[in-house]
């Protein structure tokens, strides 16, 4: 909203851009900490807008701006006719804030708490980031202290991923030098999920580098029982928030956040368990086998299977009918199988590749047009394509609302992991989807 | 920007892809002037470098990837 009237204003025409209170701070201080300048005279209105009364919103635009406690169409005229004061006629890229490199010292209790109020932390205790701990770092990787890894533009600004930085969190988080390659190639991707909804991430690591740092592909691999798999999905959390400026209120907005969050269900595909014909992630994604490859992806929804396959009902037709409940926004799904699953899948059920099954995936999840348009985020980017005669949403948005449309269409987006010990034969399907492959090699 | 990873054609391959019938989907993401002219059968995304990434994404991710996509900006 806030970059639409600035494009107005570029254009001369005075706006009144007007905000829910949740996020009237933060978008006040858009325009002055943060982007692009042209401050913009905000009217904030309380919540909730979405989903409230026609009385309720009667009553806001009648009423104060619980801000300023004016009236809001006052506030309104105001914004529209008023002339320009001096700050208003600010312009450009705010100056960036300046980042010291070392905090004062103090003692260990103190400088913890300070982590917690400065909300650097995920509120669980961290190793103090000391610069002997961070040279040592710095250690397991031939890469130069301020090399930028990435530029991270959002929320606002510029701030650089550097490899120190990345050390830093890494040491955080109480990572090994060895594991640094790894969060190295993962703080590419960097910072994790950020919406309004409870977007999450899931770290994947493929090659010899899960042997080498020992990394758990196999029994309990998705919980919490090995360290690199609890660190580095860890660090991956830690960087996002301190480089990342990511504040819970401040500068982002999840109404319910995701537990995944705290470690991004980091673990190893097992690929010493892939059945015959099945090509590890890193291998579909271009990679050889010899490479050591992260993938981060992106979702919100992990259901599990609960119970054993039973043989009276095939695994496929369970995941078919598991996936009804995910969005299909993008054609996205992740299966997680244990290798009993995979093995039954290959050899009972006839799926050579993970292809074939995705395939039959895509063709045979079936869901009511309704219930597929009944999702906001599906309906927020792909509605506004299927009024552009993007197919097959401008088909979908004229079927009746009962009728059967298969949303994953694209199965390239349906992937597989093998992951498990094959102490029973579950899974998990998810709607996570895969981000490019970044090698790990390529960090050491 | 350069990319060594996405393949550049040129407007005269893209012709010939469009007059051959092939399954494609153009975007537009010039920063405006669709609604004045565009490419026929193209679609028009909004891309600001300076907006929400997660944003963007979402809106990439919802274009048909098993589709051949050319992509135009000014």
């Amino acid at each position: 909203m806030s970059r639409h009237a600035k494009k107005l204003e570029e254009l001369g025409i005075p706006t009144a851009p007007c905000t829910g209170v949740n996020v009237s701070k933060y978008v006040a201080g858009w325009d002055t900490l943060y982007a692009s300048g042209i401050p913009l005279r905000y009217v904030v209105f309380p919540l909730p807008v979405a989903g409230a009364p026609r009385l309720a919103h009667e009553m806001y635009v009648n009423g104060n701006d619980p801000v300023t406690g004016q009236p809001i169409m006052e506030e309104i005229v105001a914004a529209l006719t008023k002339q320009l004061t001096a700050d208003e006629q600010m312009t450009g890229l705010p100056p960036a804030a300046l980042e010291s490199r070392f905090l004062p010292p103090d003692t260990e209790e103190n400088l913890q708490e300070l982590f917690k109020v400065e909300d650097w932390t995920d509120y669980l205790p961290i190793v103090l980031p000391t610069e002997e701990r961070v040279s040592s770092m710095l250690g397991g990787t031939s890469h130069k202290p301020d090399e930028v890894v990435k530029t991270i533009t959002w929320p606002g600004g510029a701030r650089q991923v550097t490899v120190e930085k990345v050390a830093i969190s890494a040491v955080m988080a109480g990572a090994k030098p060895q594991y640094l390659p790894v969060i190295l190639a993962t703080a590419t991707m960097a910072p994790f999920g950020n919406s309004t909804t409870s977007m999450a991430n899931m770290i994947i690591v493929n090659g010899p580098i899960r042997k080498e740092i020992g990394m758990n592909s196999g029994t309990d691999a998705m919980g919490p029982y090995n360290e690199p798999n609890a660190v580095i999905g860890r660090t991956f959390t830690l960087l996002s928030k301190t480089v990342g400026n990511l504040h819970a209120g401040v500068t982002t907005f999840s109404s319910l956040g995701s537990n995944l969050q705290y470690n991004n269900c980091c673990f190893a595909e097992n690929e010493e368990a892939l059945p015959q014909g099945w090509d590890s992630l890193s291998v579909q994604s271009g990679y050889q086998k010899e490479d050591s490859v992260v993938t981060v992806c992106t979702g919100w929804t992990y259901i599990s299977s609960v119970g054993e396959v039973q043989l009276s009902y095939p695994p496929q037709f369970l995941i078919r009918d598991y996936m009804r409940a995910l969005s299909g926004q993008g054609s996205a799904a992740l299966l997680c199988a244990d290798p009993l699953v995979a093995q039954n899948l290959r050899n009972e059920q006839g799926f050579t590749t993970k292809e074939m099954l995705a395939r039959w995936l895509s063709e045979n999840v079936r869901i009511p047009a309704q219930q597929y348009w009944g999702n906001g985020v599906v309906a927020t980017f792909n509605w506004n394509l299927g009024l552009q005669g993007l197919e097959p949403y401008a088909t979908w948005q004229k079927m009746p609302p009962e009728e059967l449309i298969a949303p994953f269409s694209n199965h390239k987006a349906i992937n597989t992991v093998v992951v498990g010990g094959q102490t029973n034969n579950l899974w998990f399907i998810t709607d996570f989807r895969l981000g490019k492959g970044v090698s790990i090699d390529a960090w050491r | 920007m350069e990319s060594n990873e996405v393949p550049r054609i040129t407007c005269q391959e893209l012709e010939q892809l469009i007059d051959k019938g092939e399954q494609l989907v153009v975007v537009d993401i010039r920063g405006g002037g669709y609604d004045s002219q565009h490419i026929k059968g193209a679609i028009n995304i909004s891309y600001d470098p300076s907006g929400d990434p997660m944003e963007r994404e979402m809106t990439l991710t919802a274009l048909p990837a098993d589709k051949l996509m050319v992509i135009y900006c000014d």
